[in-house]
């Protein structure tokens, strides 16, 4: 039996010892121990021995990276290194183009990179700001039969969930409206207002700050007149007093008693919410079966998944929909959603791919960077053999690269981490509005680390790999082949070509998912909404019930305000309608039309229910196909009439004049109201999708509304009018608030911002990966004619003429750019695939845009093989025959 | 007072070891302390002490003849020097020093 430890293991430990008296009494000593260890058994000796190795690792290696760097000889380590610092910096000095293409890269790499990942993560991955926030869904109801695709339970639903679902550790309700404060100052202000069950902030795990949230008496009706205020709104308006608690506020005429300041941060179910008030669920709520306003979210019971809870959900909708006694017979199926799914929604998809392209950019800016090093090395393969030969151990010639990898690989991660920075203030700017929890967007130092991390790792890889080798290669063989053509560097230059052809594949792959999304920004952006966008200005009031109460209240302000409007120097035309088109989903109501006889099996006729004054259509651009506007004479007392759109008159009137034809609300109490006129079908909720539903426009004399917004058609800069419009509210009213004043240009770049900033985000990836490969190109190409100098001056000393060594320099760079190119049309065709849902109006294999990138690509490229061709041309023929 | 540098724990269970030993080596020192303090001792942890005693001046060592039973390497003997003597004195008094009359408490211990 052999008596001795591994000698592997023995033989590390005698590594890590300096030669001496620690060598070789440990060693011994353990050997001895070791011995006597095996009467326990092999394994329990050598786990030991391990042990005692892995110990003198952790006591000695210290001393042992201690003794390396101080060399005996006074020539520390310290004093090698300042050496070949000045050395790098000037080798570095020597070539400021290689150096400043490196350094370029690296801060692309990792600027851009750390950038848009810091948003995806921000967005997408980060947990939400509660704790346990996988816990919390959302519950939802499928309506399709009602039109939607999905929607919102009503309080009756609601209920009878809380009351029955145990899966649920909290199950809340809430809605948001718009609300007027009127504070102790007078000044009046248009807020959001979340209107919740008491459970909610238990259902987050979120506190007050200050003062509490809402008690259990707090949520029955009657003693219901208390508000929690937002951080922000009590940091601005209040001045951050602790006193406010206690303090009253008006919201909508009524008085409410603040009983609490909601922390920082905390901004559900929206950021801009400035008060919550307690849901006092009361019998008109019981009843109201078919008002689907409420969402609801809760969390789950600790350990309860989504799928057990869905399954409760079912069983529960099951029994109660079967209990006659219940009659429900509008019951629309229920479902869950995790929150963070309800919140990030859509917009994950699209950061998906702009994800997946960071990556793409990521590898291309390290392909990139070790490629360069990599001809940069073959470059310098002679001086490192000069130096070896003279005498510089292979310790120091790494320790040289090392440096000047090291010190490009700083500039560009200090560039890098500046460029980051910037560019998330950049996105910030340039996100749209409607972008989740952008406010908790910043550069985010882990993603800043690993993008660091793997980009310098690259590079001081690629820096001294090379290095290694030249410590293998014979020297003297280097030195007389003379940088000629060896069977290494033949597999080197394979690689470098790979790393080119396959970055080039890469920015093609991206310039056209960038062409692609462009081009549907750009038809989205130009499509006919069917009204207007310019020279609109659109503003919003909200007149309070208790002083506009009677019917014909609300249709004398907004007549007196809209001939006032009206005589505004520079307005052309004035109206005012319940819903502008771009501010928010507005969804359709049952309508009965006259005559209709309804299929068995089809839905009944729904329309999106406007109301617009006189002048409205005139101020929206809005054509009237045929016959007439609403105009003065549509008053309360003379015929109902109404306007419709052009599809819902096709559909409900096929083949016959509408005009004529009668409609109203889905209200037997209602009269019918005729039609006397046709506009065009309108893009009411968003632009990338023909509307679903038509609209019919009902007169606002006829059917009043105290919330309407204003369209002012003008002749000057629409926002020049906002002060004067602002002025004749005041005049009649000071009172009211004049809010979301933007003009419908505004309106409409909120709408496609989304679009273009994932289109902007994808064109910006593809031009630092399309520079990149530029660079990638030049790198190979500037080696190849490096080492062929002296063959290529020999070539014009035989009589080559300069055109043609030009000629076949540029050759090769094509060549590879074609290799390229195909590779990258092929990689588009499956990325195309899952960006066509993306797409609006823009087919995956759009001619334009893979003509467009492919012409682009071959001017780069021919500018990146130009300079190296010249240099080639410009080959020196009697240098090249001395040389020999 | 003068200025005393103190033993840390380690060292003084080295030294101290190596002082009832006389002229002790490696696997003897591991062995006692083993025996004495009841845990196991890692020898890299103990020649890194060893160093660390040697350039104090406390301790001295000596390398025996290459032995056949350990591979060929020699044993590593150390001694304590007069200085490591005087060390381990005074920290021997201010430990004294510092359990002056408390056995007592201990004898439920």
């Amino acid at each position: 039996m052999r008596s001795a430890p591994p000698s592997i293991l023995r033989r590390l430990l005698a590594w890590l010892l300096t030669p001496g008296p620690a060598r070789d009494g440990l060693v011994g000593d353990l050997d001895e121990l070791y011995v006597q260890r095996l009467r326990a058994g092999r394994a329990t000796a050598t786990l030991w021995y391990l042990r005692q190795v892995a110990s003198t690792v952790i006591h000695y290696s210290p001393r042992r990276l201690l003794a390396w760097w101080r060399r005996p000889d006074g020539t520390g380590k310290t004093e090698e290194l300042r050496t070949s610092l000045g050395s790098a910096l000037r080798a570095l000095k020597r070539r400021p183009g290689f150096a400043a293409v490196v350094v370029l890269t690296l801060a692309l790499g990792i600027g851009a990179n750390t950038a848009v990942f810091s948003v995806v993560r921000s967005v997408v991955l980060q947990p939400l700001p509660f704790p346990e926030a996988d816990r919390l869904a959302v519950l939802l109801l499928r309506m399709e039969r009602a039109g939607y695709p999905e929607g919102h339970p009503s309080i009756p639903e609601y209920v009878t969930y809380r009351d029955q679902l145990r899966s649920w550790e909290q199950l809340a309700a809430y809605r948001i409206f718009e609300a007027t404060v009127t504070g102790s100052g007078g000044y009046a202000e248009r807020v959001y207002v979340a209107v919740t069950t008491r459970n909610l902030f238990a259902a987050l795990g979120a506190e007050a700050v200050h003062g509490r949230t809402f008690t259990s008496d707090e949520d029955q009706p009657g003693s219901d007149a208390v508000a929690l205020l937002s951080y922000g709104y009590w940091q601005s308006r209040y001045g951050a007093d602790p006193g406010v608690v206690g303090k009253d506020v008006v919201l909508e005429g009524r008085t409410r008693t603040i009983v609490g300041v909601m922390p920082a941060g905390f901004g559900f179910p929206d950021t801009d919410v400035r008060f919550w008030v307690p849901l006092a669920i009361s019998s008109q709520h019981l009843a109201a079966r078919g008002v689907h306003q409420y969402s609801v979210v809760g969390r789950l019971q600790p350990g309860v998944t989504l799928a057990s809870a869905e399954t409760e959900l079912a069983a529960v909708t099951q029994r109660v929909t079967a209990d006659p006694a219940f009659n429900f017979h509008d019951w629309h199926p229920a479902f869950l959603r995790p929150l963070r799914a309800q919140i990030v929604g859509d917009v994950s998809q699209a950061l998906w791919m702009i994800f997946a392209a960071v990556g793409l950019v990521l590898v291309i800016a390290c392909a990139n960077v070790a490629n360069l090093l990599l001809v940069r090395s073959e470059d310098r393969a002679r001086e490192m053999a000069v130096r070896s030969a003279l005498g510089a151990g292979r310790g120091r010639l790494l320790l040289q690269l090392l440096t000047e990898s090291l010190v490009m690989t700083s500039a560009g991660g200090l560039a890098g981490v500046i460029l980051a920075w910037i560019g998330v203030d950049v996105l910030h700017a340039m996100a749209p509005p409607g972008l989740p929890r952008l406010e908790e967007i910043s550069v985010d130092g882990i993603v800043l680390a690993l993008t660091v991390f793997i980009t310098l790792s690259a590079a001081l890889l690629f820096g001294v790999l090379p290095a290694l080798q030249v410590g293998r290669t014979d020297v003297q063989r280097r030195l007389r082949e003379e940088g000629g053509s060896t069977t290494a560097g033949r597999a080197r230059t394979r690689l470098r070509h790979t790393l080119v052809v396959s970055e080039t594949a890469l920015a093609v792959v991206l310039l056209i998912s960038a062409g692609l999304l462009l081009q549907s920004y750009r038809r989205v952006s130009s499509v006919d909404p069917g009204y207007s966008t310019e020279q609109v200005l659109t503003a919003t009031l909200d007149l309070p019930d208790e002083r506009y109460a009677e019917w014909e209240d609300p249709v004398a302000f907004y007549e007196s305000l809209l001939a006032r409007v009206r005589g505004l120097p520079g307005v052309t035309a004035a109206g005012a309608v319940r819903h502008a088109p771009l501010s928010g989903p507005v969804g359709p109501s049952s309508v009965e039309v006259e005559g209709w006889v309804e299929l068995p099996d089809a839905s009944p006729p729904v329309a999106v229910i406007q109301v617009a004054t006189p002048g409205y259509f005139e101020a929206m651009g809005i054509p009237v196909l045929e016959g007439r506007a609403l105009d003065a004479g549509d008053r309360d007392g003379s015929t109902p009439v109404a306007v419709v759109t052009e599809s819902f008159a096709r559909s409900y009137w096929p083949g016959k004049s509408v005009l004529g034809g009668r409609l109203r609300l889905d209200d037997p109490d209602l009269p019918f109201a005729k039609i006397v006129g046709v506009v065009p079908d309108m893009r009411q909720n968003r632009l990338d999708r023909p509307p679903e539903h038509g609209t019919m426009f009902l007169p606002h004399a006829q059917a009043p509304g105290r919330s309407m917004t204003l369209a002012v058609r003008s002749s000057v800069e629409p926002t020049s009018l906002v002060s004067a419009i602002q002025t004749e509210v005041a005049a009649l009213d000071p009172s009211i608030p004049v809010y979301e004043v933007r003009t419908m240009e505004e309106a409409l770049a909120d709408t496609t911002a989304s679009e273009r900033f994932t289109a902007l985000l994808q064109l910006l990836f593809a031009l630092v990966a399309l520079s990149l490969s530029a660079v990638g190109l030049y790198g190979v190409l500037a080696f190849t004619v490096a080492r062929r100098t002296n063959e290529i001056g020999i070539r014009i000393a035989l009589g080559a003429g300069r055109r043609r060594v030009r000629r076949m320099v540029m050759r090769q760079g094509m060549g590879l750019v074609a290799l390229a190119i195909a590779v990258g049309l092929v990689g588009a065709l499956a990325v195309g695939r899952s960006l066509e849902r993306l797409l609006y109006r823009t087919s995956a294999l759009d001619p334009l845009t893979y003509c467009v990138v492919v012409a682009t690509l071959l001017l780069v490229a021919i500018l990146a093989s130009w300079i190296p061709a010249r240099r080639a041309s410009s080959a020196d023929p009697i240098r090249a025959l001395r040389a020999e | 007072m003068a200025e005393r540098r103190y033993l840390g724990e380690f060292e003084h269970f080295v030294l101290a070891t190596a002082l009832r030993l006389g002229r002790g080596y490696g696997t003897e020192l591991i062995r006692e302390l083993e025996t004495c303090t009841g845990r196991q001792v890692q020898g890299g942890a103990l020649y890194a002490t060893l160093d660390r005693l040697e350039s104090k001046g406390y301790l001295i060592s000596e390398m025996g003849p290459p032995d056949p039973q350990r591979g060929g390497r020699p044993k590593r003997f150390v001694r304590v020097t007069p200085e490591g003597l005087r060390a381990l004195a005074d920290q021997r008094e201010a430990f004294l020093r510092v359990w002056n009359g408390m056995e007592a408490r201990f004898e439920d211990a």
